[in-house]
């Protein structure tokens, strides 16, 4: 264990810390940077969301973190342990519900969920009591008998979900978990996962590709694309960060064709008008006055105008086509 | 670790069982498997098969094409079906994982080769009408140890063979022909043979070989032959190589 770390809290207080954490894979073919210097702190009993388009890294991360592969260069510190020497002791203390399920088609539901019990070294009673509030809690209980292969892939998910939870790890990683749930399941789900968060201070990582599940549940968000971090922070941070200087204008009497025209205008970024609604994104700074000006000089009834917040797709869909590294100070 | 490999051995013996739909499936396939070299040509023999060196031969040959068959699907088949990263993820040793797979399938294609043992005598003793028959004793040890320690073998280079292969089919085909060779050879180089080697073979194919020291001497070789296969092994089972192969 390392005692203390070189920022100014506790490790004990940090569940996942990395530095420049890098991987190139080399093939026949060339080496593929899969990670690039990627370096971010997640505090314990927390939920970090980790977002980014398919290949950007996200799978790679979650391998290094549980010592499954090691870094090319920099380094990963997870639970207080080096993921690179002390893999096994991290895999002790972590789960996993990783990219597939992982499920024994042919063994039962209860069965997949026996042999992880014993994996975990649960006893008789334990495995029975836990398998059995795990099942329940999903509503698999009474299909605990069906082969998992016969199951639907929402069921299979909470099965693999549940063989995650099995032995209460104090870090979780979850690997889109709601994907091929329905809705009342996935909401149901993020519930259980908030729960865990509040009651055991356990600390979830969460690969996802589910923008509002992530803006829903996570307290952290790192975005991920070609192996670089380019943005880390709380969700309303990010939003704050990336909002820019959006206007909304409500009002009467407005005309298309001036989309055109306004897109032209020098302080006009993009303009959107819709359903009696101007839509603007303006430059750093710029006022909305002339723009009102000219709105209402061009014949336009206004009754409203709005600053509009930046949704967390806004920021994902801006930092993903963007390369520049952002990070919001508030941790 | 013992306990861990024992947790790994108790899950392939679960798919195993599985295997074609439950517990119809296994008798059907026991049934199928066994009643070829247990019951069909010990009917066709009669009594002199449990008298001859024929259960040591059928019974090495049900080990070994049992091993052979059962270990592709459970390395490259669980990298297949995407089982195997789940299980390196947990904290679960290396060690454990191999040792309890390669244990599950010595063991099942042993209880299979005893079972063509027994259901091989019963078949003789149910066509032969009279004094109840019994393996010759040295015939009876010679399988059973044989049979054991040949499923350990092509277990240990399945094992290499299955580390190795990128799929399911890859590795079936490498053992197949591995183990078709492995058949077809002494028929094919016998001509080659030293005449003691020939003698030795003669012997123990008809069941009038008494000399042990020559079995000690083939059981050692093999066992020293499974110990450095087993040691390749597990240098080759790396957690790492095998979680990249899924990427």
């Amino acid at each position: 264990m390392v005692s203390r770390a070189d920022g100014t809290r506790e490790l004990n207080e940090i569940a996942i810390r990395t530095a420049a954490l890098t991987r190139v894979f080399n093939s026949g073919s060339g080496s593929v940077v899969a990670l690039d210097g990627l370096t971010l702190e997640v505090a314990r009993g927390r939920i970090f969301g980790f977002l980014g388009p398919n290949g950007a890294g996200k799978t790679t991360m979650v391998r290094l973190l549980l010592g499954l592969l090691t870094p090319t260069a920099g380094s990963a510190q997870v639970l207080g342990y080096d993921a690179a020497h002390d893999g096994a002791r991290i895999r002790e203390r972590a789960g996993a519900l990783l990219e597939h399920d992982g499920l024994y088609e042919r063994l039962t539901a209860y069965d997949n969920l026996e042999f992880y019990a014993r994996v975990w070294r649960l006893d008789r009673t334990q495995r029975k009591q836990r398998i059995r509030e795990l099942l329940e809690r999903f509503g698999l209980w009474d299909r605990r008998k069906d082969a998992a292969g016969t199951w639907s892939r929402g069921m299979k998910r909470k099965l693999a979900l549940a063989r995650a939870l099995l032995h209460k790890p104090q870090l979780i990683f979850l690997d889109e978990p709601t994907a091929g749930l329905d809705p009342g399941a996935a909401a149901a789900l993020r519930d259980d996962l908030s729960a865990l968060v509040t009651h055991e201070r356990a600390t979830i990582f969460l690969n996802t590709h589910n923008l509002a599940e992530a803006e829903r549940l996570c307290d952290q968000i790192g975005v991920i694309a070609r192996g670089r971090l380019l943005a880390q922070g709380a969700p309303h941070e990010l939003r704050r960060q990336f909002q820019g200087n959006r206007i909304e204008i409500a009002g009467r009497a407005f005309n298309h064709e001036w989309e055109r025209e306004m897109g032209s205008l020098p302080t006009v970024e993009e303009v959107e008008i819709r359903d009696g609604r101007v839509s603007l994104q303006l430059t750093a700074g710029a006022p909305a006055a002339p723009i009102v000006r000219w709105l209402v000089e061009h014949g336009a009834e206004i009754e409203e105008i709005r600053r509009t917040d930046a949704s967390l797709e806004d920021v994902y869909l801006q930092v993903t086509s963007d390369p520049v590294i952002h990070q919001t100070t508030d941790r | 670790m013992l306990s861990d490999s024992w947790t790994v051995a108790w899950k392939e013996w679960r798919e195993l069982l599985r295997i074609g739909g439950g517990r119809r499936g296994v008798i059907v396939r026991a049934l199928f498997s066994v009643g070829l070299l247990g019951v069909l040509w010990p009917w066709l023999i009669g009594a002199p098969f449990v008298a001859s060196g024929m259960p040591v031969l059928f019974a090495t040959m049900t080990a070994a094409m049992y091993v052979s068959a059962l270990l592709p699907d459970s390395f490259p088949g669980e990298r297949e079906r995407h089982t195997m990263e789940t299980m390196l993820a947990s904290r679960l040793p290396d060690s454990a994982v191999l040792l309890g797979k390669i244990g599950a399938m010595v063991s099942y294609a042993f209880a299979a080769a005893l079972l063509m043992l027994v259901s091989g005598w019963i078949t003789v003793n149910l066509k032969v009408s009279g004094d109840l028959l019994l393996y010759d004793t040295d015939v009876l040890i010679t399988a059973v140890v044989f049979s054991f320690l040949t499923a350990g073998l092509v277990g240990a280079f399945g094992t290499l063979v299955s580390l190795r292969a990128a799929t399911v089919k890859q590795a079936q085909q490498v053992l197949t022909s591995g183990l078709m060779l492995l058949l077809l050879a002494p028929a094919v180089i016998a001509e080659a043979w030293p005449a003691l080697w020939e003698q030795m073979v003669a012997a123990f194919s008809t069941g009038a070989s008494s000399d042990r020291q020559q079995l000690v001497t083939i059981a050692a070789a093999m066992v020293l032959a499974q110990v450095i296969l087993y040691a390749i092994a597990k240098r080759r089972f790396v957690r790492e190589k095998l979680v990249s192969d899924e990427r």
